[in-house]
């Protein structure tokens, strides 16, 4: 099993399109805290110079007005026996330096919910792509006919590739989120802005069930395109479901939205989710019974995040696994 | 105990489309003794490459038992695979590596050491192209690989799926070769074919079926002795010869040499001319090969199955009113 998990992981190695993946899968967090780093940049003395500029453009026009409504008042709405006292009421605005030096500053724990999200979602995706590649290659090939008469035992092929897709895919979300996690702290300490070690500790058990999610996408991509033995059936699949997902749940019951994959996903990521709900018509009555739910946010906790997805996995991993192994290899 | 190296018994192979159900091999027997080559010879789509994937693992019989070197399979196909080299149909790598990598990963996964890529590359005479990319490889190139993919196993037994397509007459006759060397060394060869001069050339046994069902197997020279044998005939007046033995019942044609005549008796032949004193110069059996031998086969079979569909049609249509 350990070769034919090596043989698997030198076959990843050498598929430009995994490489490719890879490669951006890496890249990206990097952008996004590059991103993240400049648009939360102090305020430094370029900064303050070109504010200046900007009050001091803003003074010429605000005089301009009060001129321009000195000598017609009435086009301005201003009584002409009042207007030097009006008009300067009217454009009364005193421009300052801090009007135009608005940054928003860098706080380590609440990434976790913004850009730490959009890096998960995109790695995600990018190793799903990759575990979906890395098969479809050997169905569109014929490749794995010619694989399964060295190693017969299509369980064991299936598994050492799923757990090679897995590797992988794990690796690249720990170099991925070390790289965004440890430069965003990084960049924090830099500014004096050290995140407490609370943070620390949320930080870290966000990129363990970040890696998680990661992994899963991956081998949750590899098994459905065994499934399917075609690339293009499993991307055509996720396109459906992220294009009708949303229709289908729209036209199913509120309480069905705990359901949704992507709120399941956040759930796992961050810990919790919420999702919003109307209220019972009820609620808004003069008398509303107190055993009455008239709460409009609902939670999903990690534990039903984990336990969809774990389902979730066990049903499309144990039909690609049972599919594997039962039908004919072309 | 057997000495079979490959043994198939009342094999069949169902499809299910959406056009129904078809019968790929049905009720099939297939005996492969250990040494030499065998041939395994069949129409298009007689279901030749689906008994050969049977055998291999790759497809699932729907009744019937096989075995390689006396153990059953698909079960023990773990146990036996290292000694079973495979080319089935058109060579199948992945496009975007190179020869060698695609040989080294095959290799590695039977945990065979590298120096082994070497020498099959050697072997099939790829030294020098083993950098490029498969895709870029041409028809014979691809086949010569798929053959130095067997020679990595150090079989005992190789299937071959038509290994000389694509091939130019040089490259055949070096496969040939190879073939029956590997036959001579001890190596089992099934040679899935369908260049028949090719396998009365190199196989000492052969296979033939037809609509998946087993129409003829033996030695080859056996084969070849099968159905009416016939005699070329070389006589002063060939027209009275002509009338003679057609009187006496016999199939007579005439030949830029002389007559041919369909018999199993030559003493009745040379009894007929004699007794009306036509006497023979030259009286000569004329060995069919194995195209013949063939193409009669299956072209009594197409026959014959054409008739039971025919038959089954009527059955239906009865059945149905």
């Amino acid at each position: 099993m350990t070769g034919l998990l090596r043989v698997e992981l030198t076959r990843l190695r050498w598929r430009r399109a995994v490489l490719v993946l890879v490669g951006a899968a890496v890249l990206i967090p990097l952008v996004i805290l590059g991103v993240r780093t400049y648009d939360t940049r102090p305020v430094g003395d370029d900064d303050r110079a070109a504010a200046q500029q900007q009050v001091d453009a803003e003074l010429a026009y605000i005089e301009q007005g009060i001129a321009d409504c000195e000598q017609d008042p009435r086009a301005y709405g201003v009584d002409p026996a009042r207007a030097e006292r009006q008009c300067a009421r009217q454009f009364g605005y005193e421009p300052r330096v801090e009007d135009f030096l608005y940054r928003e500053q860098l706080v380590v724990a609440r990434e976790r919910s913004n850009s730490a999200l959009a890096v998960v979602a995109i790695v995600a995706a990018l190793m799903l792509l990759a575990g979906t590649t890395y098969v479809g290659h050997d169905w569109n090939s014929g490749s794995m006919s010619n694989q399964l008469l060295f190693e017969p035992r299509r369980l064991r092929v299936w598994l050492a590739k799923a757990v090679a897709v897995a590797l992988l895919a794990a690796s690249v979300a720990v170099v991925g989120l070390v790289v965004f996690w440890g430069g965003l702290i990084l960049v924090a300490q830099s500014r004096d802005l050290d995140p407490s070690g609370q943070v620390v500790t949320d930080v870290v058990q966000h990129a363990l069930r970040s890696t998680l999610v990661i992994t899963a996408a991956s081998v949750f991509g590899y098994a459905l395109t065994t499934l399917s033995r075609s690339t293009v059936f499993t991307i055509g699949v996720l396109f459906a479901v992220s294009v009708a997902g949303g229709l289908v749940f729209a036209l199913l019951p509120e309480s069905a939205l705990r359901y949704e994959p992507s709120t399941n996903a956040v759930a796992v990521v961050n810990g919790r989710a919420e999702y919003w709900v109307q209220p019972p018509e009820a609620c808004y009555g003069q008398r509303v019974p107190d055993d009455l739910d008239c709460d409009e946010t609902k939670e999903v906790s990690v534990q039903h995040g984990t336990a969809y997805y774990a389902v979730l996995m066990l049903l499309v991993g144990g039909a690609s696994a049972a599919s594997f192994r039962r039908r004919d290899i072309t | 105990m057997t000495d079979l190296v490959i043994e198939a018994a009342g094999l069949r192979k169902e499809f299910r489309g959406r056009r129904g159900l078809r019968v790929a091999v049905e009720n099939l027997d297939l005996a492969v003794p250990g040494g030499g080559v065998h041939g395994f010879l069949g129409p298009n789509g007689s279901g030749k490459t689906t008994t050969i994937r049977m055998l291999l693992g790759l497809a699932r019989a729907t009744r019937g038992e096989m075995r390689l070197f006396g153990q059953p399979v698909p079960e023990s196909l773990p146990a036996v695979i290292d000694r079973v080299g495979a080319v089935v149909e058109s060579p199948k790598f992945s496009p975007h590596f190179t020869g060698r990598q695609n040989l080294l990963l095959l290799s590695r996964s039977i945990g065979a050491p590298d120096t082994r890529v070497d020498a099959a590359i050697e072997t099939v005479g790829l030294t020098g192209r083993d950098g490029d990319r498969f895709k870029s490889y041409s028809l014979g190139m691809k086949q010569r690989l798929a053959i130095a993919a067997t020679l990595l196993k150090d079989p005992q037994l190789l299937i071959l799926d038509e290994p000389t397509n694509g091939l130019d007459p040089a490259g055949i006759r070096e496969i040939r070769d190879t073939i029956r060397d590997l036959g001579e060394r001890g190596v089992t060869v099934l040679l899935s074919s369908h260049i028949l001069a090719e396998v009365q050339q190199v196989c000492t046994s052969a296979t033939i079926i037809g609509n998946g069902r087993l129409l003829a197997s033996g030695r080859v020279e056996d084969l070849l002795d099968t159905g009416a044998a016939a005699y070329a005939v070389e006589v002063a007046d060939p027209d009275a010869a002509t009338r003679l033995l057609t009187g006496a019942g016999l199939t007579v044609a005439a030949t830029t040499t002389g007559l041919r005549v369909e018999s199993d008796d030559p003493a009745a032949i040379t009894r007929t001319l004699g007794e009306a004193g036509v006497w023979l110069s030259a009286l000569t059996p004329l060995r069919r090969d194995l195209e013949s031998v063939f193409l009669e086969l299956t072209a009594a079979d197409t026959l014959g199955h054409e008739h039971h569909a025919g038959a089954d049609d009527l059955g239906r249509k009865g059945g149905a009113a």
